[in-house]
């Protein structure tokens, strides 16, 4: 009871309405305001990293287009068997897009314009780092308000129990009060009533049960929400080696979702989800590289201090002075 | 507004839109949710001004 009073609920909204034909999906409002919004930051960061903006907002057009085009193909080569056809792959309004898909698609479409204005890659993703976080940030409120990724049942006190409506991809409708989702092509089924939450396997067995289901979607707004103040307040406050920037958001957004996506009920391969082996991938890298980068400092000029002290040896001055000749020395 | 305040009235804004998420949780509805969205639209201009003339490399 203590539980059930301690969780988290409100009644969802998969669609607002207007009149019978049209009707709007607060993901996708989100989706769009997210990736507006970090836009603007971009646009507002990109001069001071050199960038013009007239050749950031062609990046950032297509980098749109990149998006919508790699969440949905991440999400398709993950979901591969769930799918009747091609034309079932483009109905991208039924919904089903990966948010890491969206990432790498924008920067493969970016880069092409990237490499015509003679940017650098981290030059260009640095100006990015503030963006993404802030992009996932608003974008996660449209997941929070359709009941998106739900995860396994559990009683921790911030579990997630329905509070009425249509959850996405589950039926709703078939018994009042009660949502189903068949999932991992009916293998499993997942149960959430306002009471409680129920996960069973293929043989009826109980796999999991609780007062409600993890949230993740949550768990990445509050992270995004970190991560945001984390770039703003302690990383911009004095400049960084390129890279740095893009290489802590990766580090940082990448772990999150390796400990989360334990808590989704999702594909599996070889015991992990696509975005977990694509999270460990990048955290690897970036974690490597930033070690390379400390242990091997920048290449670049040196001091003038340092430098007219190797040219002059090692008991020379520390300085080279040519004084001023006085008027009518003579040469 | 100085770097300073502009970080701050950012922290204000973030803070605000858990604020909201834990509302709607308190209320049982989804209304407030839709709310998180006018703290954050604000952010990315504000922001801005915390790094305005400085140095990013």
């Amino acid at each position: 009871m203590t539980s059930l009073l301690a969780s988290v609920s409100w009644p969802v909204l998969d669609r607002i309405h207007f009149g019978s034909k049209l009707a709007l999906s607060p993901h996708g409002l989100g989706i769009a305001l997210g990736f507006l919004l970090g836009s603007v930051w971009v646009l507002k960061d990109c001069p001071r990293r050199g960038i013009r903006e007239e050749h950031m907002s062609s990046m950032l057009f297509w980098a749109l287009i990149g998006t919508i085009v790699g969440a949905r193909l991440f999400y398709v080569i993950a979901h591969y068997s769930e799918f009747n056809g091609i034309g079932d792959m483009l109905a991208i309004y039924k919904g089903g897009i990966s948010l890491l898909g969206g990432i790498a698609g924008a920067v493969g479409f970016a880069y092409p314009v990237m490499r015509r204005h003679r940017y650098r890659f981290f030059q260009v993703m640095d100006n990015a780092a503030v963006g993404l976080a802030l992009g996932v940030f608003v974008g996660r409120i449209g997941d929070l308000i359709i009941g998106d990724h739900l995860g396994k049942p559990t009683d921790v006190p911030w579990a997630f129990r329905y509070g009425g409506g249509n959850l996405s991809a589950f039926d709703c409708t078939s018994r009042p009060g009660v949502c189903t989702e068949t999932l991992l092509q009916g293998s499993h089924t997942l149960t959430i009533t306002k009471t409680g939450a129920t996960l069973v396997g293929p043989n009826g067995e109980m796999l999991g049960h609780g007062v409600g289901v993890h949230q993740t979607a949550m768990y990445d707004f509050v992270s995004a929400a970190l991560l945001l103040l984390f770039l703003l307040i302690v990383m911009n406050r004095k400049p960084r080696r390129e890279g740095v920037m893009i290489m802590t958001w990766a580090i940082w957004y990448g772990s999150v979702r390796i400990v989360t996506d334990f808590l989704r009920v999702d594909k599996r391969f070889f015991g992990l989800t696509g975005s977990q082996w694509t999270s460990i991938a990048v955290v690897t890298a970036s974690v490597v590289t930033l070690i390379l980068w400390a242990i091997r400092p920048r290449p670049g000029p040196k001091p003038l201090a340092v430098a007219a002290s190797s040219a002059a040896g090692p008991d020379g001055p520390t300085t080279h002075f040519d004084p001023p000749r006085e008027p009518g020395s003579g040469p | 507004m100085s770097r300073r305040a502009a970080l701050w009235v950012v922290l204000a804004l973030v803070a605000a839109t858990v604020g909201v998420v834990a509302l709607a949780a308190a209320t049982h509805s989804y209304v407030p949710l839709f709310i998180c969205w006018i703290f954050q639209a604000p952010i990315p201009w504000i922001a801005a001004r915390s790094v305005k003339g400085r140095p990013a490399n």
